[in-house]
């Protein structure tokens, strides 16, 4: 007779992918958005680095979202999301001043270092 | 008591520290390269000009200027002067950029240069002001499609100018080729930003 005690609901499901990761990268994937266009208040695309902050943003959130919705492809996201940090440097107002890149950067880091366990309580019962 | 009979599928997961650090290094380590290649000049960084930038030059020199009003790439909205530089050379400039960011709020990057070279740079600005300006072979004209009228744009050109004390906004710029020597960035939280003429 075990007793199974295994978290349930909002923090089963953010125990169970790389969260911080997704959150990062997604976070990150707004902000070289928010640079270029919080800017003027207004939405624009002006020459290359305003197109470029705006489709790597898009990236970055679709990372970020892989990385959620399928932990699985955790590698491919983060290896993704850490050559395209390097690319925000030079294409998107130095990785959105900096703190986009940072973001990230630290995302990717996150998703590829991250490892599934199974619960402790599936162990017990294995 | 809970007896839980059933195949459990509850994963949970862990961040390994050595894994983060092998994977952020290389990262740090690309991105310190880049940084280091765009302050020698090696590598050019794309700004989108949607954050407000004001440049302050301490000195500055130009030859086969050439400068026209006309309205700026933002679909036309924003009247310019458009001013196209041969070759142009800037000591003790400070570029400095404050963005309004969600949460974090205002943050300014402060980018001083101690001296920078262009080619083939044009440059359209709002707002220009100079300590001092000195032209030579200076020139004005106006084109005209009828003898009558004038139409279009005139054009102010000289074969070399410099100026100190120099203080600009400009909306966008283009450049052949721009190289640049002792280049330090720094960033700050709120509004602010560097003081006219002073030194790196």
């Amino acid at each position: 007779m075990t007793i199974a005690i295994r978290p349930a609901g909002w923090p089963a499901w953010r125990q169970s992918r790389p969260f911080a990761a997704g959150l990062l990268l997604a976070l990150g994937g707004l902000e070289l958005i928010c640079v270029s266009w919080v800017g003027l208040g207004f939405l624009r695309f002006t020459g290359t680095a305003g197109a470029a902050s705006w489709t790597l943003g898009a990236l970055f959130v679709v990372a970020g979202v892989t990385t959620w919705r399928n932990p699985a492809l955790r590698y491919f996201s983060g290896v993704l999301a850490a050559v395209l940090s390097l690319v925000s440097l030079v294409a998107a107002n130095l990785g959105g001043l900096l703190l986009g890149f940072l973001l990230t950067a630290v995302g990717s880091a996150l998703a590829l270092a991250w490892i599934p366990q199974q619960a402790p309580s599936a162990r017990e019962e294995a | 008591m809970i007896k839980n009979n059933s195949p459990v599928s509850a994963r949970t997961g862990r961040t390994s520290r050595t894994r983060f650090v092998l994977a952020l290094a290389p990262l740090l380590l690309g991105a310190s390269a880049l940084l280091a290649g765009s302050a020698a000049g090696a590598v050019s960084v794309a700004f989108a000009g949607e954050v407000p930038v004001t440049v302050h030059v301490a000195r500055v020199t130009g030859s086969g200027v050439s400068a026209s009003p006309g309205a700026s790439g933002r679909g036309g909205l924003l009247p310019a002067l458009a001013t196209r530089v041969e070759q142009a050379t800037v000591r003790d400039a400070c570029v400095t950029s404050t963005a309004q960011l969600p949460v974090v709020g205002a943050v300014t990057a402060v980018v001083r240069i101690e001296r920078a070279s262009a080619t083939g740079l044009t440059v359209e600005t709002g707002k220009t002001t100079a300590g001092s300006v000195k032209l030579s072979g200076a020139r004005f004209s106006t084109p005209q499609r009828s003898l009558d009228r004038p139409t279009g744009l005139f054009t102010v050109g000289a074969q070399k100018v410099s100026g100190s004390g120099v203080t600009t906004r400009p909306h966008a710029f283009t450049a052949g080729t721009i190289t640049s020597e002792g280049v330090a960035i720094e960033l700050r939280r709120g509004k602010g930003g560097c003081t006219p003429g002073a030194t790196p």
